[in-house]
């Protein structure tokens, strides 16, 4: 669902910048919605507070799926539909030849299972519109990003951190945006 | 924790070797002596009695290839000696490990681990001593005195003798003597040249550039570029001249048998052995009150490659058995009937529990990465597991069956060569600042943040 939200964000040009400034509001009771740069700052995570992901939840899940999968396709079509002598194994359950396709298979729906989700909760996959903050944000510039609906938001006292910690310019915009 | 401002300490630590930690590796050697002795002694009575079924075993088991097919000798003598060359030979690798670490780590242009560099570079002070053990234990008694390389008794080459072997002639350009007790040397004198430079340059580094503690930046990377160079050069060569010795020490007890991938295999044991002993030291050195400046972030990267290693082992172990037992020759796979159909069968299983399952399920999670209790575990697993690949590796081809008891040769070996290995280890560590104040990527290595 997409509807009308203020923001308040500032724009800083170092990492260190952005990260001095997520420690100081983090020891305040404001709130920071996200952050966006350029590439991973090592800690920002920490200091924002952010909980940890759940990607690995996925992850096992996926796995779980492609293990499954592997075990099931090679039992139907080796054992069960028909049956195979190959090189004299037992052509009941020969395990170690399941062993490299149950590893394959568990890889590769681990790998492009946790890519997807990742694309689609960070919505950047194919056909999904999200709405970009500040054109700076994609390019070499760092974006800390506060919700203005937030109650315990104190637009003064975050303005001022984000200046003291070397924000190039604070500003406040109202856009279309999707809800959580 | 790492704020954006860059003010860092790095105390300037030096370690001392304390006559506990001396008594202890003393104690260490002491008792591994008189394990071997009392072991070897009373060794001998039980012998007649296991003999009659290992020479059964070792005859079904190796119908097609007639290894070992000679008469055994003295079993207890052999099986004195294939334990005292685990011991040299597992030793030897932490050293060789301890300074792959340093060189992988050079040519990567790592940073992360220079906080704890000393741990590995001390290792691999090891490496000289070990060699040493390792040619004189192999080479000058396994070869030349012995012959318990199958390839090295006499008239195994000449057609007509009693012992002549037309597969073992085929291979004796490279299965001789000389190879071993010339070759190898030679190889790891070159080893030893390149790990005494980097040891070195490291110190001349640590007193050259005076400016980093006192708050200035290092200009000079002069001893650091030298040791990349080195340390790339190194890599190359141990490549080969690494496969080179797995196959004369290891590979070649089982002088018939084949493996195309057994070098990385071996290479494998000794870089998760490395991984997991370099974690347990820090983890030791830490709790003594040393290495403040190395953290949770460095062990959770350490935790993460123990992890990692242990799958690449797996992978590695699997990769060899499966085509062995899915092309079912004969030639190939008595060295796993040998292993399997025996009373080695027991290592063989708890191989894979000790350095697949154990540490892959206790590393898994973030949380058990970063706490000494957890990874304590895992890495006496992954140290006792390596021991006991080795184990399954050496003892079957030189003992047959009867080697399969556990006794107090086995610890004794393990206790003498561990004594030395740490008492060397520490001796060297005390010599050196515990942490490279002049590393052009010290303060990295300091800042070192995995991010989650």
């Amino acid at each position: 669902m997409r509807k009308n939200r203020k923001f308040i964000y500032g724009v800083f040009n170092h990492p260190d910048d952005i990260l001095n400034a997520a420690y100081a509001v983090r020891s305040t009771r404001n709130q920071i919605l996200d952050c966006f740069t350029p590439f991973a700052v090592h800690g920002l995570d920490r200091a924002m507070n952010v909980k940890r992901s759940r990607l690995g939840i996925v992850a096992f899940c996926m796995g779980l799926t492609g293990f499954l999968l592997a075990v099931s396709l090679q039992y139907y079509t080796n054992v069960f539909d028909w049956p195979m002598n190959i090189g004299g194994k037992p052509a009941q359950l020969a395990v170690p030849t399941f062993v490299p396709v149950c590893f394959e298979l568990t890889v590769l729906c681990t790998a492009y299972g946790m890519g997807i989700t990742f694309f689609l909760r960070a919505r950047t996959i194919f056909g999904v519109r999200e709405t970009v903050l500040e054109a700076r944000q994609s390019d070499d510039h760092f974006i800390m990003c506060f919700d203005m609906e937030n109650k315990h938001l104190n637009i003064d006292e975050v303005t001022n951190l984000m200046k003291q910690n070397g924000a190039l310019d604070v500003k406040q915009v109202e856009m279309m945006a999707g809800v959580k | 924790m790492a704020h954006g401002n860059h003010n860092i300490e790095i105390t300037n630590q030096q370690f001392e070797f304390t006559s506990k930690q001396k008594m202890f590796s003393y104690i260490l050697i002491v008792l591994g002596i008189v394990l071997l002795a009392v072991g070897y002694l009373t060794g001998k009575n039980e012998s007649t009695a296991t003999h009659a079924t290992a020479t059964e075993h070792v005859v079904t088991a190796e119908a097609a290839a007639p290894e070992h097919a000679e008469e055994h000798g003295d079993l207890n003598t052999k099986r004195l000696w294939a334990n005292l060359l685990l011991g040299a030979y597992y030793t030897f690798l932490l050293g060789c490990g301890g300074l792959f670490f340093v060189a992988v780590k050079n040519v990567a242009n790592a940073g992360w681990h220079v906080g704890f560099m000393r741990i590995p570079q001390a290792m691999s002070a090891y490496l000289p001593l070990g060699a040493i053990f390792l040619v004189l234990i192999g080479g000058v008694w396994g070869v030349g005195i012995s012959h318990y390389y199958h390839w090295s008794l006499p008239g195994v080459t000449e057609k007509g003798s009693a012992n002549y072997d037309k597969i073992l002639a085929g291979k004796s350009a490279f299965l001789n003597v000389w190879f071993y007790c010339g070759a190898l040397p030679v190889f790891f004198a070159i080893w030893y040249y390149i790990q005494n430079r980097l040891k070195v340059w490291s110190n001349a580094e640590d007193n050259d550039n005076p400016n980093l503690s006192a708050g200035g930046d290092i200009t000079n990377t002069k001893w650091y570029d030298k040791s990349v160079a080195a340390s790339a050069f190194w890599i190359f060569f141990f490549g080969f001249t690494f496969s080179i010795t797995a196959w004369l020490v290891i590979m070649s007890i089982d002088a018939h048998w084949f493996s195309t991938i057994f070098s990385i295999y071996n290479f494998a044991v000794l870089w998760v052995s490395t991984l997991a002993s370099i974690h347990l030291l820090l983890i030791y050195l830490k709790a003594q009150g040393y290495f403040k400046h190395v953290n949770d972030e460095h062990k959770h990267d350490l935790g993460k490659f123990m992890f990692a290693f242990t799958i690449f082992w797996t992978y590695i172990w699997v990769s060899q058995y499966l085509l062995i037992w899915y092309a079912n020759l004969s030639e190939e796979v008595v060295y796993y009937n040998a292993r399997w159909t025996s009373h080695y069968m027991p290592y063989f299983i708890a191989n894979l529990l000790l350095n697949f399952l154990t540490p892959f399920l206790i590393l898994m999670t973030r949380n058990n990465k970063r706490n000494p209790n957890t990874v304590i575990i895992a890495g006496a697993a992954i140290l006792i597991g390596k021991w006991n690949d080795l184990y399954l590796m050496i003892m079957p081809g030189v003992t047959g069956d009867y080697g399969s008891i556990f006794g107090m040769m086995e610890f004794g070996s393990i206790f003498l060569f561990f004594g030395m290995f740490l008492y060397v280890f520490f001796n060297a560590l005390s010599k050196e600042k515990l942490a490279p104040v002049n590393h052009p990527y010290i303060k990295e290595s300091v800042l070192h943040d995995v991010g989650v």
